[in-house]
């Protein structure tokens, strides 16, 4: 029998024995080993499909950093759109222009033109339009954008691992700087207006060039970060060209596949984790999409969560993930202030209550 | 005194202004038979039941519905927000920015907290939230001519508060429960509470103006010039209510709101 490449090749390298039969997922996702350790520290960052990882992360007692968590009386409030689910309060980051432009927003070396819009009292963050708390000054918004921004650098700087899922291709920017938003003007917050704002379909070389800008400005600040690339598995909720939103999705999802992988090639510590081939890829069975054929179910982020992290022991009945721990943080400092400011007020108000007696 | 049910009217006999609250109405109730109360014929609601959560007994608070009818109802809500949740610093400590309140811009130790999400904090339906005080202001504005809402007491400086925590028996047990002293408990720093407090007022006000109320904001003359409650508006041993030469001053307040609104 001749010899040639493939012979060489092991079970993995070929369809009939790694996908028709015998499918592993934890071997379609690491190669030469984990991609994450007990001794790292986790930064995530992305579209919402990057959120789902952070429980499974923290029970495998691997750090996620958080560096923007609310103070411990405010934890329980609820926040809007996952500005809370992230290492800091960026929320949802589709692009790779927006991550390249909010890093160098952090190091001052970009300012947006059209930093803030106006909506009745509150001052809105074009970059975060959705908070739900936001500042009713121009002053207050200025401090909380800079607190912003540092806690952003301070996660890049305590991190090991940046682990990024790119979303979209698609984008709005400004036509004055090319500031990128996360979302169309005009539809979370601000107002469209076609003089000042542009549709931008990025392509595989400016995406490359993005990612690589992005992770040359965190390692100009952390200069071992490692990356971790993935792409969403979700389509496009809609799409701004004039192309059916399945061929825009399959377009988008091709560029920024292909973009992943040129920045694994160009920089050293960059990997790629296949969630989006564990998610869509012909051996994923139907249920790995909800009825929509968009949301990813748990089912399907079970699934690439251990063979990111390999099998874990208890996960709940309903195979959902384990509990995100985003109120794990409340210390105890907290707790004690808390009652302790609650006992001092209450006894204050009723001595102050019953000095007046019936009868005075 | 005038007996009505369950609970007593204190002051003026046949009262054209008649006042309920929390516990910050004790010092209202203290000034009522001094001139300002006296010149626009004030009482106070108590209650008679041996309760003594004044607003927070839905009896107490019925009473004021009925009793407010045909006459101008003052309402002194709550005031002790920050107090109760934030009196104890808390790790990590947070400030809230307010234009002009001095040194919170100075603290790169704290986070900063929108206002926005503090005023969500003190939203909701508890008996003691924003809410329930906009529910209640509706509701007399249907028995009343005219709803007034004050301004409550601004914040003590931390050497009263920290006399005051020394004073109580109860309070250094409660401290020393927790390995504290009332000399070295960390406090949430007075600019801070400034700055909440102002943001307590900030709720009032709009809650009387989507109501249809008049607010009776507190007047500078009670603060220091850093908005700390002057020493002589403080009774000894309390860290947050203030005595009956304020309540006097708060019903000059209203008298003169009256009159200005009248004019």
């Amino acid at each position: 029998m001749p010899e040639h490449p493939y012979r060489s090749q092991p079970p993995r390298a070929f369809w009939s024995r790694a996908v028709a039969t015998g499918f592993e997922p934890r071997e379609v996702a690491t190669g030469t080993g984990p991609l994450l350790g007990r001794s790292d520290r986790v930064m995530s960052a992305g579209s919402c499909f990057a959120s789902n990882m952070i429980p499974w992360l923290e029970r495998s007692g691997i750090e996620y950093v958080r560096t923007e968590t609310p103070p411990p009386a405010f934890r329980d409030l609820p926040e809007n759109l996952g500005y809370g689910n992230f290492s800091a309060a960026y929320g949802n980051i589709y692009t790779a222009r927006h991550l390249r432009q909010l890093l160098q927003r952090c190091l001052s070396t970009f300012v947006p033109v059209e930093d803030r819009w106006y909506r009745d009292v509150f001052v809105v963050d074009p970059f975060r339009p959705g908070l739900r708390y936001p500042a009713r000054s121009d002053e207050e918004f200025d401090l909380l954008t800079g607190q912003h921004l540092a806690a952003v650098l301070e996660a890049v700087r305590l991190s090991t691992v940046l682990v990024f899922t790119l979303g979209l291709t698609e984008g709005w920017c400004s036509r004055v700087d090319g500031a990128t938003y996360p979302a169309c003007p005009g539809t979370i917050a601000g107002e469209f207006d076609p003089d000042r704002h542009e549709f931008r379909n990025f392509t595989v070389d400016e995406v490359t060039d993005d990612l690589l800008g992005a992770l040359d400005l965190a390692r100009s600040v952390n200069p071992s970060l490692r990356l971790i690339l993935t792409v969403s598995p979700v389509p496009l909720v809609a799409t701004a060209t004039d192309q059916h939103v399945l061929t825009a999705t399959t377009y988008s999802k091709a560029v920024l596949r292909v973009a992943a992988d040129q920045v694994t090639r160009a920089r050293d510590g960059v990997e790629y984790f296949p969630a989006y081939e564990l998610v869509t890829g012909p051996q994923a069975p139907d249920a790995f999409y909800a009825e929509d054929r968009r949301d990813v179910t748990d089912e399907a982020v079970a699934v690439v969560m251990g063979a990111l992290f390999g099998p874990q022991d208890s996960g709940t009945a309903d195979g959902r993930g384990p509990d995100d721990g985003r109120n794990s943080g409340t210390g105890t400092g907290g707790t004690v202030a808390h009652s302790l400011s609650q006992a001092i007020s209450e006894a204050e108000c009723d001595e102050v209550m019953m000095e007046w007696e019936p009868g005075d | 005194m005038k007996r009505n049910g369950d609970v007593a009217l204190v002051g003026a006999k046949r009262p054209e202004v008649v006042l309920a609250g929390h516990s910050h109405a004790v010092a209202m109730l203290d000034s009522v038979d001094r001139e300002p109360a006296r010149r626009v014929r004030a009482a106070v609601l108590v209650p008679r039941d041996g309760s003594h959560e004044f607003l927070g007994d839905p009896g107490y608070r019925d009473a004021f519905l009925r009793v407010a009818e045909g006459k101008v109802a003052g309402v002194v809500w709550d005031g002790n927000q920050h107090i109760g949740l934030f009196l104890v610093d808390s790790v990590p400590g947070f400030q809230v920015f307010r234009p002009g309140v001095v040194d919170a811009a100075h603290d790169p130790g704290r986070r900063w907290v929108s206002e926005e999400m503090l005023r969500c904090l003190w939203r909701g339906d508890a008996p003691w939230t924003t809410d329930s005080l906009e529910a209640l202001l509706r509701q007399l504005a249907h028995a009343s001519p005219r709803v007034v809402l004050f301004g409550t007491p601004p914040p003590k400086p931390e050497r009263l508060v920290r006399a005051a925590l020394g004073a109580d028996p109860f309070f250094v047990s409660l401290l020393e429960r927790e390995s504290m002293e009332p000399d070295t408990v960390p406090l949430t720093p007075g600019p801070v509470m400034i700055a909440m407090w102002q943001v307590i007022q900030d709720i009032y006000r709009d809650a009387a103006a989507d109501t249809g109320a008049l607010f009776v904001p507190v007047p500078d003359s009670v603060m220091d010039r850093d908005g700390y409650l002057l020493d002589r508006y403080s009774p000894p041993g309390d860290t947050s209510h203030a005595n009956g030469d304020y309540g006097a001053v708060m019903w000059a307040q209203l008298s003169d709101a009256l009159g200005s609104r009248h004019a």
